[in-house]
């Protein structure tokens, strides 16, 4: 096995990473940039290495520091987590060039998937569901071409992003119109207006699967993870089972997923995303990484991801069958944003005074910040990931609820109350929700009221501002605070 | 003796009387009485109409921090001498950052003339930009001194609006 890892990577999943190394006897090295010398992923690994400044690009993104680092420090191999490196194939390519190992897909998957078109290009020739539209430029009959996808339908710009040059066309009357439209703003836009059609999905749920493979051909998946509670598309709230398919469609999805994987020679843990929507469903993309939401899976299939991705790094045979992997119980999990849900979910930094973390059966918490810690806008505000796991999907809930209400941050603003109205919400119990649904619920989402409790903590709890003996109840009968008279203590 | 304590951006006036361990509190003008006490863990466990409420709770400086049912707060305290009316200290006239994060640009210079809806400041948060409007027409004054690409604390004095 390897002797030691380097995590290319900071917050709750570096920590995460580490542990896991921990577990298996190897030795760890974090890197960080100035501003995080004291984050909690530093305190844990065996050793640290300085990379830079808070920048990014001049520390965490900079691919000869990270490098170096490993080398200096005698590592084996890289993790890169998730988000900075973990999809940048070129990375993974220097770091196998300097004689490392990278721990994930090889680069040639990891650029081969990030390029949309050509992955959907493969996934069509594998018989994977994509979202049905025209392949390549528009030409003959568009108004066939139209009618076969279907309506509602969306007008694209090939070479589009961001929103321009895209149109949904509800009727096949609005078609020339919007097809003029979309090509107008395509040209002024990117200077090419060549058009796509793809079918539209108005109310679509983002459905992932889990992938395994290993070195040697073996390709299982972990099942699927149901993620369409999302704000600013980002995912806030995932689930596993996913409540809205039946065996049936999760049959066929994972069998897609693991056609997908097979197709892109898939080596080591990565996801294939799928939208769903009455009852079919279509490749959206596959993510060459570990993803943040990974730990539901571990809770319902008892399997440590992390774990296996060194393993197999490492060259060991995936040894899990796919009859071995069961999904148990169910799983959710919230993300914990510094941020206000009130305010357009706007970035709360500030300083973590005092963290008191839920605890009890089924409940797992994957943390990246520490007491005393200050949690910058330098960086992506996830706090932590709290993850809980019982028998059913209700009793799920309720957990999660009442871990929300226990999750103590002094310091910062947190988006708790969000979550916990989510966990509350009819529609979400009920499982009826797209990845519409914080846009359709909670468009103009507020606080709840000040209670007079709040008011009460805030006077009575600073009056006494904590530490002061005098203000501490002791059972020491000898202490001098609980003497009863003859003094008096200054004031 | 009162207390003005400001939640994102809602003002309270608070004046709260505590003798052993019940409190008497006027919260807006509303009068509550309860009892409370103090755990060793730091909790405080507060008693009000039957209902029994854990909160914990800091602070630094003139900032507290209290959670409470799952929410965690942060409240800005003032004391003020008089129980009076809370005071507009915020006017249309200044503009203060609502973020911590870093300057990317100044559109404009101090004494330049601006109008209602012009972006004077943008700023960057965990990789999200902010743009400071004028909330009217005015002439630019005491924008702030921070450099571009320096950094910025939340409510720190962005800029203030003089009549032409």
């Amino acid at each position: 096995m390897f002797t030691k890892i380097l995590v290319a990577n900071r917050g709750e999943i570096a920590c995460r990473i580490i542990k896991a190394c921990q577990e298996m006897t190897i030795k760890t090295v974090a890197i960080y940039s100035d501003i995080d010398s004291e984050s909690p992923h530093v305190m844990m690994a065996d050793e640290s290495v300085e990379i830079g400044p808070a920048n990014p690009s001049e520390s965490y993104l900079n691919f000869d520091k990270v490098i170096n680092a490993a080398k200096e420090t005698n590592s084996d191999a890289i993790h890169p987590g998730y988000g900075f490196l973990s999809e940048n194939g070129e990375f993974a390519q220097c770091v196998i060039d300097s004689g490392l190992i990278f721990i994930g897909p090889d680069p040639e998957t990891i650029r081969l998937m990030g390029d949309k078109a050509e992955s959907k290009k493969m996934m069509i020739e594998a018989g994977v569901p994509t979202i049905p539209g025209s392949d390549g430029e528009l030409s003959g009959n568009i108004d066939t071409v139209a009618r076969d996808i279907g309506y509602p339908l969306m007008v694209k710009a090939a070479a589009g992003g961001g929103g321009k040059g895209m149109r949904v066309v509800l009727s096949p009357e609005d078609l020339e119109s919007s097809l003029d439209a979309a090509k107008n703003e395509a040209r002024n836009s990117f200077g090419n207006d060549t058009l796509i059609l793809e079918k539209f999905l108005d109310s679509p749920r983002h459905i992932e699967v889990q992938i395994l493979g290993d070195n040697h051909g073996n390709i299982i998946h972990l099942f699927e993870r149901e993620c369409s509670i999302q704000r600013r598309h980002q995912k806030i709230v995932e689930e596993s089972p996913s409540p809205a398919i039946n065996n049936k469609i999760r049959k066929m999805m994972g069998d897609a997923a693991i056609k997908a994987a097979k197709v892109a020679n898939y080596k080591n843990a990565g996801t294939v995303e799928f939208l769903y929507q009455n009852g079919d469903f279509y490749f959206l993309e596959m993510n060459t990484r570990l993803q943040v939401e990974h730990g539901v899976t571990e809770m319902v299939c008892g399997i440590d991801i992390v774990k296996w991705q060194i393993k197999i790094a490492y060259g060991e045979n995936l040894t899990l069958s796919q009859k071995d992997v069961k999904q148990r119980g169910h799983s959710i999990e919230c993300r914990i944003y510094a941020e206000d849900p009130s305010r357009n979910f706007l970035p709360t930094p500030g300083i973590v005074h005092r963290m008191i973390l839920p605890e009890g059966p089924g409940v797992r918490n994957d943390v990246g910040i520490s007491e005393g810690q200050e949690v910058t806008s330098a960086y992506d505000p996830l706090l932590a990931k709290l993850v809980v796991w019982d028998s059913d999907r209700n009793s799920a809930i309720d957990r999660m609820d009442n871990a929300l209400a226990n999750f103590v941050i002094l310091g910062l603003i947190t988006n708790q109350p969000f979550l916990r109205d989510i966990m509350q919400n009819k529609d979400f119990i009920k499982c009826s929700f797209s990845t519409n649904f914080v846009d359709e619920h909670y468009a103009n989402w507020a606080h709840p009221e000040i209670p007079v409790e709040l008011m009460v903590a805030a006077l009575l709890g600073t009056k006494s501002s904590g530490n002061e003996p005098a203000q501490k109840s002791t059972r020491d009968p000898y202490s001098p605070w609980s003497s009863k008279g003859g003094w008096r203590q200054g004031n | 003796m009162a207390d003005i304590l400001t939640i994102g951006s809602s003002k309270h006036n608070v004046k709260l009387r505590r003798t052993g361990s019940n409190f008497t509190i006027d919260f807006d003008n509303e009068i509550f009485e309860g009892h409370f006490s103090r755990k060793n863990d730091g909790r405080l466990e507060i008693i009000l109409n039957d209902n029994r409420t854990i909160a914990y709770s800091d602070k630094k400086g003139n900032e507290i921090y209290v959670h409470l049912n799952g929410i965690n707060y942060f409240i800005i305290k003032k004391s003020v001498r008089v129980s009076g009316q809370v005071s507009d200290e915020v006017s249309d006239d200044v503009v203060l950052s609502p973020i911590t994060g870093k300057l990317l640009d100044k559109k404009a210079e101090d004494g330049t003339k601006v109008s209602k809806g012009d972006v004077i400041i943008i700023l960057e948060a965990m990789k999200m930009e902010h743009r400071l409007i004028s909330p009217r027409d005015g002439v630019l004054s005491k924008l702030t001194s921070a450099e571009v690409g320096g950094q910025v604390k939340e409510g720190e004095l962005m800029f203030e609006l003089e009549d032409e």
